[in-house]
């Protein structure tokens, strides 16, 4: 580097910093592929139309979950936002919930001003929020609770979650079965696991833990990845290191496996099966395609928004699910926690996310 | 307004055996209470003829109501300063030609022979310089006699010598030493504070006098010497131990929490409390009281200090000082943040304060506050003190500044050869303005020539230098290098018009401590040197040599890290930097500064060969001398003004000195 | 250095545990450890031992793995790639703070670099384009940074905490929130291929540890980098641009993100706003073991890596004897104060040391 023109050399940086910029701008959208990122999921809803879809009275459904740093809950809100859409009868509020538990506090409060039929709300934390919901039910307003519970009962009109420990058990039961079919007798099992400090990790592992036990298998290693794609790979490229022959392993989240696959794929390792969690479009349709260690998943799916939308919008019309005998939606409703194989993927493929 | 002492009174000299009750016999120790005013009116008529001594004592107002006009006008210049200052100190300040040159020689005298004494003399020979010093006083008290000043006489010489007798000296430092890595910062210290005195300290910056007030405020512990404080050996472990003993400091930057109240600045750290609850009540009712004691009762003691103008946080910072029954305030020059007409209220409030026999420690870069409100004067150079309890009225400016910048030193100049005449012209300067700093400038430099730029701490000199060089954008006026308009507040183009600097603070704005000699010289040309963007430090290494040479840089070796170099050698390495490069004009600030004798002959000897090879240079120095043997012309700088312009052989040292002092003390005196 | 006095001086070289014969009684101003290069090199000599000792640790607890035929040379691998991208963003972070600065956004830059660079319409431009795309946002960033901090006077924390924030924030907004995968070949080749027998991440590390290297050891660059770190008065009155340089520093450091997130996004085949989370925190720790100065003008590119790899040989190890990731953290922890507290130990508690001893010999 010289001194010697600091002006053409000015001129040249704001000239590449200009010429980038028109370039870069054209590089930022994301549209111009063919999969529609939106739409995949409300197909299962809209399969069987029954008597509850017809129109009926006019509500408003608020909704609020935390802003997506993961494609879980990005879905969670698309989903919800999607399905809201469906129905004619239904004007669809949301609040940016911000970055903790106090900041959806605060948006919620406003929302509660608004007076809308019934609250959806994935809250950032059950415990810290649990007070909000008790405030929006004594405001009668109902509130449907989707995944992360509220402690107190009264908190909420409808609770509507996945299976954390149902996912381990999954998890462990089709890798007990997998290696029982194969002959494997004593097989050197993998796990890598989701940000440790979250109940849901723990339930997982628990899950898992216990329905591996039950099989006589235990955990070779297991390692806590942070639900994004590098972390998966960094904490999967040393596992491999670590275990240089591995029969099976569970990836407890879909969008850090496609680390744990890149990982598993760089380091050439192809001997064990894998068994992903959450249910991603991409995972799906790599169980579907068969052409890496990726054999199953256990779901955890964010469909439960679509749900949550729907039994709102009963709720808040009065009405029950046309199915029960019931005249009202039941309290609490937990999804089970499916398997998916090559065998019922297709099934399965409209509800991925991405 | 109370016992003020007049000026000769009230500038007692380090006179042996203070400690000691008067001979007079009057109150020994009353000093600081009010217990003996009733009979110090009595003694006063006595110590005006005796000694002048207890004058300080009592209700000084009162007593003066009913003492003889000769009195009264001795204590004037207390309570009327400007008219008493524009009677007796003009007298001072501007003597008679044929004067002047006496004392001015007898103020090096004491300065240079004091020094060896203080070091190494025990602490009663210490004293034994003073008296030294007070050799000037009578003279000048004399020379203020002629002009006509009832006041001074009798007492003038008898009150030097005498009258701080009864006054109890409250602090008393001998030979104190405080070194840090590579500087003594403290190298001798003499110091002796009365009670109900203000003692101004004197001294240029570097001096010593923020260690020393480091020192007394139990900042900074000394390496060896006695600290007496109240009679007692003292060694303050840290600022608590010192504030309880009572010894309070204002620093410059008063340290109060601008979110609380006056009342909670004033007792932070020493909140009356019950039970762990501060007691509010009691905080402002304490608080008002001491504000009422510095006669600022109206100032509502729960106000915010945030909302409060400089000089009022000022007046919290007193009262905390006054919170802890502080018997001495030092205060480190408490008039730089305040405007003209809140210095006159400080000083109503340091006359408060010493009324009630606190003394005051006032350190001032301005001559004429130390003459409006100081009693005694200790001048600091170099970490040693070159005088003594100078009486802070009478003693003449230039004694002061002599033996704040004078030559403890000798100059050993190099004849000047070939000095161009009619020089071609590098730099011209044309009305160059920054507001606050420096006004209408404007100057020349030739090639080959030598121009040097006297002035104080604070005249805008460093400035101006600065200025030139485009690391201060100026406000107005135009510098022209070699005919050309220069680019204006910027550094890169003074350089490659051919400018070079050695600025002031070597250490902080010139050298890359940890980085080896050969780095340092070649900052600015390393890029020069080096082929593509690739650095050569073989080429640099060699080039820095040859330099080193040229400069008879101690050590040679360039690849030692200049952090290991003496002043001297530092110094060389700057301006070695600037050989390196095709430097036409050197602007040298302070070039001598914390170097030593051997290594200032040396850079003399440097500039003077730059000039020969036709390098112009434009030199500043506090030191006049030194400016007035390297200069071929010289201009002399005050606040921020060009006030004379001359060849160095029409000026001579006093005539520098008087303009770079006497102005400041002019200032202020019509007010 | 001036000489101690000689009743004092043996006993303070025996606690130095100098020789007695050492000449000059000045307490070694001289001796190897006061001098700057041999410091550095020293404190590497260290980094490499306590590389060294983990190791060890691992050949000690994993005797099996270790005694199979090729594994160690696969595990070396697996330490540099895991290190490699970290490494890259490092050796930016190192020029940005022996100049004087910090930069907080390295991983955010990382993450948008990476999104920007796997949009839809970027991948179909081809590989070239993608690289092209993420080096460019990585430059365009860390000029922004280095023109907030040094035209807009902000303070490089808080400039770089802005950027963090927002970066991440475009990023999530160009992606959707999604996690954007790529099948380019080309870009998932580097991660998973080798060349001569040496992974492709790694020869990336290697070509820019020796360029950074080169950059600040043997240019002008880099010189002014010292330079302005060690003392930014002393350089501008040097006449060295401060600003524009300070500015530069922080476009190299956008470039090592860029070149990061490429690296990143054929590690993981995919990019996401998320990304290189808390890479900054690594970064910096990284530089820091490595006995940079936070407070800028002296510092080593290879000391840097050195603590790169340190911190991936931790999880490495920890990962190989199966132990939880919370006592890797506190080890990690610990490993940084530990370098720290030697680093002062040398500059602080030995000259203080000497000080004392001086001042009481004095007095």
């Amino acid at each position: 580097m010289t001194q010697h023109d600091p002006v053409r050399r000015r001129f040249l940086l704001g000239g590449a910093a200009l010429g980038a910029g028109a370039l870069l701008a054209a590089c930022t959208s994301n549209d111009s592929g063919d999969d529609n990122t939106n739409t995949q999921t409300q197909g299962g809803n809209n399969a069987s139309p029954n008597a509850n879809t017809a129109p009926g009275k006019k509500v408003t459904i608020g909704f609020s979950a935390p802003a997506a740093d993961h494609g879980w809950i990005a879905a969670i809100t698309s989903n919800a936002k999607a399905q809201a859409a469906e129905y004619s009868d239904v004007t669809f509020t949301t609040v940016e919930a911000g970055a903790d538990a106090a900041a959806q506090r605060s948006a919620l409060s406003t929302m509660i001003s608004q007076k809308p039929d019934v609250i959806v709300l994935l809250p950032h934390d059950g415990k810290e929020l649990n007070a909000f919901g008790l405030e929006a039910m004594k405001a009668g307003i109902p509130v449907v609770n989707l995944d992360r519970a509220f402690p107190d009962a009264l908190a909420y009109r409808l609770q509507i979650k996945g299976d954390n420990y149902g996912m381990g058990v999954a998890a462990g039961n089709y890798i007990a079965e997998q290696m029982k079919a194969k002959g494997v007798s004593n097989p050197i099992i993998g796990e890598i696991a989701g940000i440790d400090n979250l109940e849901l990790t723990q339930e997982r592992s628990a899950g898992f833990k216990a329905a591996l036990a039950a099989a006589g298998l235990t955990v070779a290693n297991r390692r806590a990845a942070g639900f994004t794609v590098d972390t998966g790979q960094a904490e999967m490229s040393q596992l491999l290191q670590a275990l240089p022959k591995m029969d099976a392993l569970w990836n407890h989240d879909d969008d850090q496996g496609i680390g744990v696959l890149a990982a598993a794929n760089q380091a050439n390792r192809k001997e064990f099966l894998m068994v992903g969690g959450a249910g991603s479009k991409a995972a799906i349709e790599a169980i579907q395609a068969d052409n890496s260690v990726l054999k199953c998943t256990v779901t955890y799916s964010p469909s439960m928004a679509s749900s949550a939308i729907s039994l709102a919008r009963l709720i808040a019309q009065g009405k029950g699910m046309s199915d029960l005998v019931e005249l009202q939606v039941p309290k609490e409703i937990i999804l089970a926690s499916e398997t998916i194989t090559k065998e019922n993927a297709s099934t399965y493929l409209p509800l991925g996310f991405s | 307004m109370t016992e003020s002492t007049a000026p000769e009174t009230g500038t007692p000299s380090g006179a042996t055996g203070n400690r000691k009750p008067t001979p007079n016999g009057t109150t020994p120790e009353p000093v600081d209470t009010s217990a003996t005013e009733t009979s110090a009116a009595e003694p006063t008529a006595a110590a005006t003829t005796a000694d002048g001594a207890s004058v300080e004592t009592g209700e000084a107002g009162t007593a003066a109501a009913t003492t003889p006009p000769r009195k009264r006008a001795a204590r004037s210049p207390r309570t009327t300063t400007s008219r008493a200052r524009s009677t007796a100190n003009p007298s001072n300040e501007t003597p008679a030609p044929d004067a002047a040159g006496e004392p001015s020689a007898s103020a090096e005298q004491p300065g240079s022979v004091s020094i060896p004494q203080a070091r190494h003399a025990a602490p009663d020979e210490v004293d034994s310089a003073a008296p030294a010093d007070v050799e000037d006083a009578p003279g000048d008290t004399v020379d203020g006699d002629e002009v006509g000043s009832a006041a001074t006489p009798v007492q003038g010489g008898g009150g030097v010598v005498d009258d701080g007798a009864e006054r109890p000296v409250v602090l008393r430092l001998t030979d104190v030493v405080k070194t840090f890595p590579g500087v003594r910062a403290l190298d001798g210290v003499q110091l002796e504070v009365r009670a109900g005195e203000v003692h101004c300290l004197l001294g240029q910056n570097g001096a010593g006098k923020s260690t020393l007030i480091k020192v007394l405020s139990g900042a900074h512990q000394p390496d060896s010497g006695v600290v007496e404080w109240l009679g007692e050996q003292v060694r303050f472990a840290n600022p608590q131990a010192a504030n309880k003993a009572g010894i309070a400091t204002i620093y410059q930057e008063l340290d109060l929490v601008d979110d609380l109240s006056i009342g909670e600045n004033a007792f932070l750290g020493h909140e009356p409390k019950v039970a762990g609850f501060v007691k509010r009540g009691t905080i402002n009712r304490r608080t008002r009281e001491i504000l009422t004691r510095l006669g600022h009762g109206e100032i509502a003691p729960n106000r915010m200090v945030r909302t409060l103008p400089a000089a009022g946080k000022q007046v919290v910072s007193m009262a905390r000082a006054l919170s802890h029954e502080a018997r001495l305030i030092i205060m480190d020059e408490p008039s730089a943040v305040l405007a003209h007409d809140e210095v006159e209220n400080l000083f109503r409030i340091i006359r408060e304060l010493t009324a009630q026999g606190i003394a005051v420690i006032y350190i001032s870069h301005r001559l004429e506050e130390i003459r409006e409100i100081g009693d005694r004067v200790t001048v600091l150079k170099d970490g040693r003190t070159t005088a003594a309890s100078l009486p802070a009225r009478t003693t003449p400016t230039r004694d002061l500044v002599s033996r704040m910048t004078g030559r403890s030193i000798e100059y050993v100049f190099p004849t000047r050869v070939n000095a161009p005449t009619e020089p071609e012209e590098l730099l011209r300067v044309e009305g160059l303005g920054r507001a606050g700093e420096f006004d209408d400038i404007s100057l020349t430099v030739g090639k080959g020539e030598i121009v040097g730029i006297a002035g104080l701490v604070g005249s805008g000199r460093s400035e101006l230098l600065e200025t030139i060089f485009g690391a201060r954008q100026p406000e107005q006026g135009r510098i022209y290098v070699k005919g050309k308009a220069l680019r204006p507040g910027a550094v890169g183009a003074a350089v490659r018009a051919g400018l070079g600097m050695a600025p002031e603070e070597r250490k902080a704005q010139a050298l890359l401590l940890g980085e080896p000699i050969y780095r340092n010289m070649t900052l600015s040309t390393f890029s020069k040197i080096a082929k593509f963007g690739f650095t050569d430090t073989g080429k640099e290494r060699e080039e820095a040599m040859k330099v080193a040479d040229q400069l008879e840089l101690r050590p040679r070796d360039v690849r030692r890290p200049v952090r290991t170099l003496s002043g001297g050698n530092q110094q060389k390495v700057v301006v070695g930097r600037w050989l390196l490069g095709d430097t036409d004009l050197l602007l040298l600030d302070e070039p001598t500064r914390g170097v030593d004798v051997g290594a200032r002959a040396e850079l003399y000897q440097v500039i003077h060969a730059l000039a020969a090879q036709g390098v112009g240079v434009l030199l500043v120095s506090s030191e006049v001398p030194e400016v007035l043997g390297l200069s071929d012309r010289v201009l002399v700088m005050r606040e921020g003004r060009m006030v004379r312009h001359a060849r160095a052989e029409e000026l001579d040292e006093e005539t520098v000195l008087d303009l770079v002092m006497a102005g400041s003390l002019m200032e202020g005196a019509p007010a | 250095m001036t000489g101690l006095p000689a009743q004092t001086a043996p006993a303070v070289k025996e606690a130095l545990g100098g020789g007695p014969e050492e000449k000059g009684g000045g307490g070694g101003s001289n001796g190897w450890w006061h001098s700057d290069a041999g410091e550095a090199t020293r404190r590497n000599l260290g980094l490499i031992g306590v590389l060294a000792g983990l190791i060890l640790i691992g050949i000690i607890t994993q005797p099996e793995l270790y005694g199979r035929e090729g594994w160690w040379i696969t595990n070396v691998w697996a330490i540099l790639k895991l290190g490699a991208t970290v490494g890259v963003v490092a050796v930016g972070m190192t020029f940005v703070i022996i100049g004087g600065g910090i930069d907080l956004s390295v991983g955010a830059i990382i993450a948008l670099a990476g999104v920007w660079s796997t949009t839809v319409a970027t991948q179909e431009m081809g590989t070239f384009f993608m690289i092209l795309t993420a080096l460019v946002v990585g430059v365009v960033v860390g000029l922004i940074n280095g023109f907030l901090i040094s035209y807009g006077r902000l303070v490089p924390f808080i400039a770089t905490l802005a950027m963090l924030v927002a970066a991440r924030g475009l990023a999530a907004q160009i992606s959707n929130k999604q996690t954007q995968q790529t099948d380019n070949r080309t870009i998932n080749a580097i991660a998973a291929e080798d060349f001569l027998g040496v992974p492709i991440l790694v020869w990336i590390l290697a070509v820019v540890v020796v360029l950074g290297w080169i950059l600040l050891n043997r240019t002008t660059f880099g010189r002014r980098t010292v330079a302005i770190g060690g003392n930014v008065e002393a350089a501008r009155l040097a006449g060295i641009n401060v600003r524009l340089h300070t500015m530069m520093l922080y476009a190299l450091a956008g470039l090592c993100c860029g070149i990061g997130a490429v690296m990143l996004t054929s590690i993981g085949t995919s990019a996401q706003a998320a990304m290189a989370t808390n890479y900054e925190l690594d970064a910096i720790a990284a530089v820091i073991i490595g006995g940079t100065l936070l407070s800028g003008g002296r510092g080593t590119i290879v000391g840097s890596l050195l603590g790169v790899v340190i911190f991936s040989t931790i999880t490495n190890l920890f990962t190989l004897n199966a132990l939880s990731t919370e006592v890797q953290n506190m080890v990690k922890g610990g490993i940084i104060v530990a370098a720290v507290l030697i680093q002062q130990f040398r500059f602080n508690s030995l000259s203080q040391f000497f000080k004392r001893n001086r001042i009481t010999a004095a007095s």
